[in-house]
């Protein structure tokens, strides 16, 4: 997803009171009527993790956008969901899937609506998005064969990642 | 439809030049021109170069290499400044034509695209005119602001030290434009670079930002580019 669709607070004078723009929708893309998300610990104690895992997907390291909504909003707009095995190299963070669904269109729009409104909408920059692929990497949470980072980003996290290292082995040293 | 490469050569200033294959949507074509000192690779609007091979759709008729080595005498004798001002309609043409496809593409972050991979390529390419081209599409509105803000992440990206400053320069003047979706590309942009430079200019757009939550990322790259310096 991307935060820049998704402002509560931009004037757009078209819009009547109440409605929002339908550009956010595009950030729903549904498969098979599901919608894959993640479920987050309240504390947000696994956040980076699971962070680190999804951008392990991806070609190359960039800023990381989310929106983050508590499960009762699905309630209250009547969205189903069911756990299924997430598909990223972190196996731990493959158990906090979950997909949304039967969702019908008008169920997709309400769902935008309620994250928009009730959901907090974040954004982590690049240097963080290595510092945690980097963590999740020195930690061993993440299966270095299944990362998708093509092989320049794969360096630079390896480089981290021994840095990391030299600096925690200096720590202990007498 | 594609047409087939044709390479002419004008031996007495030893520039040759190669109209290479185009398409018949982009009604445009990839011409290289090397001299003996330098090279470049550009892209021009079929009309300018090869108007009598789009008439006759034909690569084997000697009047269009005639008119074609017409053309290019005739720009024998032009001056640097009428050439260097070709060679700017041709990066503008090129970008043009990766502006208006890269409209039609998705953008998720973390991933390539053609359009990421055809601005990066044109930068490599053309160094600083490619971005000055850039600049007059983002400056002047010429493009969506999805792509513009898609264009100014990348130019954050792109390791090209020769371009550096002009990028640094379009995106800290990117933080003024209409679009709160380019602004958002510009601070991006700002956070790959990573420049203490940039500082005093997001300082100035955090002030005359109206969008809470832009002002809020706004303020995030801004400490960071703090921790930097």
């Amino acid at each position: 997803m991307r935060k820049n669709k998704w402002y509560k607070t931009e004037t757009i004078a078209w819009l009547l009171p109440g409605e929002f723009q339908s550009d956010p929708l595009g950030d729903l893309a549904t498969t098979g009527n599901k919608l894959s998300v993640y479920r987050v610990e309240d504390d947000c104690s696994n956040l980076e993790r699971v962070v680190a895992a999804l951008a392990a997907n991806c070609d190359k390291i960039a800023n990381f956008d989310y929106v983050l909504f508590q499960e009762t909003i699905l309630k209250d707009i009547g969205i189903k969901s069911e756990q299924t095995k997430g598909e990223t190299p972190d196996e731990t963070v493959n158990n906090c899937h979950l997909d949304l669904i039967e969702l019908s269109a008008f169920r997709l729009v309400d769902l935008a609506k309620q994250v928009l409104y009730r959901g907090e909408v974040k954004r982590f920059l690049v240097r963080e998005v290595t510092n945690f692929l980097a963590d999740s990497v020195q930690k061993g949470y993440i299966n270095k064969a299944k990362m998708s980072l093509n092989p320049k980003e794969k360096e630079k996290i390896d480089k981290l990642t021994q840095s990391n290292s030299a600096f925690n082995s200096d720590q202990f040293l007498p | 439809m594609n047409y087939g490469t044709k390479t002419l050569t004008v031996y007495d200033n030893s520039t040759d030049i190669t109209i290479a294959t185009y398409s018949d949507r982009i009604k445009s074509a990839n011409i290289v021109i090397s001299s003996t000192k330098s090279a470049v690779n550009l892209t021009s609007k079929v009309k300018q170069f090869t108007f009598s091979q789009k008439a006759t759709g034909a690569t084997k008729d000697p009047n269009i290499e005639q008119n074609t080595l017409i053309h290019l005498k005739s720009s024998e004798n032009s001056t640097q400044h009428e050439l260097n001002n070709r060679c700017s309609e041709i990066i503008y043409s090129e970008l043009e034509t990766l502006f208006i496809t890269g409209k039609e593409e998705y953008f998720e972050d973390g991933c390539e695209s053609n359009f990421s991979r055809g601005l990066i390529s044109c930068v490599q390419k053309y160094g600083n005119d490619a971005i000055e081209a850039i600049t007059c599409f983002i400056v002047y509105e010429k493009i969506s602001p999805e792509v513009a803000s898609e264009a100014l992440r990348w130019l954050g990206e792109i390791n090209h030290p020769e371009s550096y400053k002009f990028r640094l320069w379009l995106l800290e003047r990117s933080l003024n434009c209409p679009s709160s979706r380019v602004r958002d590309g510009a601070i991006l942009g700002l956070s790959y670079l990573n420049d203490p430079h940039a500082i005093t200019y997001l300082e100035q757009a955090i002030e005359q930002e109206k969008i809470m939550e832009l002002r809020e990322d706004m303020k995030q790259v801004l400490a960071q580019l703090k921790r930097e310096s």
